[in-house]
C-alpha cells in the first residue's frame, strides 16, 4: 500500500524524545526571548487582554459564550502566537528581531496557515458548544454571568462540576493540541509540507513523548488560567512567555531526517 | 524543644497532606494509563484530561482561599 503524500511529507522529519523536564527548559528559553525582545510580546499580550476585556464588556450576561470563548482561546492561541515564533526564530539565528519581524510573519504567503487557522477556529467553536451544554445541563442554578459561574460552579460546596468541566476540556483539547503542538512553526518554516503533513508530524511528536507533552499542555493551561484569573492583566506576560516557549518546544520536538535516510 | 500550636500543626498537616495527596493522584493517573493499556496517545489523553481536572481541584482550593471562603 502506498503512503499518502502527507505521510511521506511528515517522514522527512523525525520526532526526537525529550525529557520530562523539557517543558521547564522551553519556558526558560521563552522567558529569555521575551526579555531580549519584550515589546512585540507585550503588544501581543495587550491585544489578547484587550480582546478579552471587550468580550467581557459586550457580553457580560452570556456566560455560555464568554466561558467557552475564553477557554477556547487556548485552542486558537498557536495561530495568535505566529509573530512570536518568527521573533524567536530570528533571535536564534542572530538576526535582528522586532515588531516588524512579527508583522512580517502575518503577511499571507500561501493558504496553508489560513486553512489550519480555520480548522482550529472550528474546533474552538465545537468546544464553546460543548462547554455550554455541560454547564447548562449540570449546574444546579442558572449560570449567566462570570459571578454566577464563580458562585454556582467554582465555589459550589458539593459536586465536581468545575473539575469535570476542565477534565472534559482537556479530553477534547487533547487531539487538537496533538495536531497543533508543532504544526504552525513547521508550516511557517517549511514550504515543502502541507497542513495534513504538519498535523501528522505533530501527532508523531506526541506519540514519541506522551508524558512530557501532557505536562506541557497542563503548563499551558495553568499559565492561561492564571492570566485569566488576574483580570487578564497576567496575559501581558503569559502570552509572550508561552508563545516564545512554544517555538522552542517545536524545535526540540521535530528534527529533520538527513537526506537519503528517509 | 520547639512546641507547635494546634493551628501551626494543622497548617503543616494540611500543606504536606494535600501535597502528598496530589502526588498520589499523579501516581493513580500513571497506573490508570498503564493498566488500561491505553497506548501512547491514550496515555497522553488520560494525563491531559484528568490532569486538568486535578488542576481544577487545586485552582478551586486556591480561589476559595483567595476569596476568604
Amino acid at each position: 500500500m502506498h503512503d499518502s503524500a502527507a505521510l511521506t511529507e511528515s517522514r522527512h522529519f523525525n520526532a526526537p524524545q525529550v525529557r520530562l523536564s523539557s517543558p521547564l527548559d522551553w519556558l526558560v528559553a521563552g522567558c529569555r526571548d521575551f526579555l531580549r525582545c519584550p515589546w512585540p510580546g507585550l503588544l501581543h499580550g495587550a491585544a489578547v487582554a484587550l480582546f478579552g476585556s471587550l468580550l467581557c464588556w459586550q457580553i457580560p450576561d452570556r456566560f455560555w459564550l464568554l466561558g467557552g470563548a475564553f477557554t477556547g482561546f487556548m485552542l486558537v492561541a498557536p495561530v495568535i502566537a505566529t509573530g512570536l515564533y518568527a521573533i524567536s526564530r530570528a533571535l536564534e539565528r542572530g538576526e535582528p528581531a522586532g515588531l516588524g519581524t512579527a508583522v512580517a510573519a502575518w503577511k499571507p504567503r500561501d493558504h496553508r496557515m489560513v486553512v489550519f487557522g480555520l480548522l482550529l477556529a472550528l474546533a474552538g467553536t465545537g468546544w464553546v458548544m460543548t462547554s455550554a451544554a455541560l454547564i447548562w445541563t449540570f449546574a444546579p442554578a442558572p449560570v449567566n454571568t462570570p459571578a454566577d459561574f464563580l458562585r454556582v460552579v467554582v465555589l459550589a460546596e458539593h459536586g465536581w462540576l468545575f473539575e469535570a468541566w476542565l477534565a472534559l476540556g482537556g479530553l477534547l483539547a487533547a487531539p487538537v493540541f496533538a495536531s497543533s503542538v508543532v504544526a504552525i512553526p513547521l508550516l511557517q518554516e517549511r514550504d515543502d509540507i502541507g497542513v495534513l503533513g504538519a498535523v501528522l508530524t505533530s501527532w508523531r511528536a506526541v506519540m514519541a513523548n506522551p508524558v512530557p507533552l501532557a505536562l506541557w499542555g497542563a503548563v499551558i493551561a495553568g499559565f492561561t488560567l492564571f492570566g485569566m484569573a488576574t483580570a487578564l492583566l497576567g496575559m501581558l506576560v503569559v502570552v509572550p512567555l508561552l508563545g516564545h516557549a512554544s517555538w522552542h518546544a517545536s524545535q526540540a520536538l521535530v528534527g529533520r531526517v538527513p537526506d537519503g535516510s528517509e | 524543644m520547639p512546641t507547635f500550636t494546634e493551628e501551626q500543626f494543622a497548617q503543616f498537616g494540611l500543606t504536606f497532606g494535600i501535597s502528598a495527596f496530589m502526588l498520589y493522584m499523579v501516581f493513580i493517573l500513571f497506573q490508570l494509563a498503564r493498566e488500561s493499556k491505553a497506548g501512547r496517545f491514550g496515555t497522553f489523553v488520560i494525563l491531559l484530561g484528568l490532569g486538568l481536572g486535578m488542576m481544577g481541584f487545586v485552582a478551586k482550593g486556591i480561589i476559595k482561599w483567595v476569596l476568604g471562603g
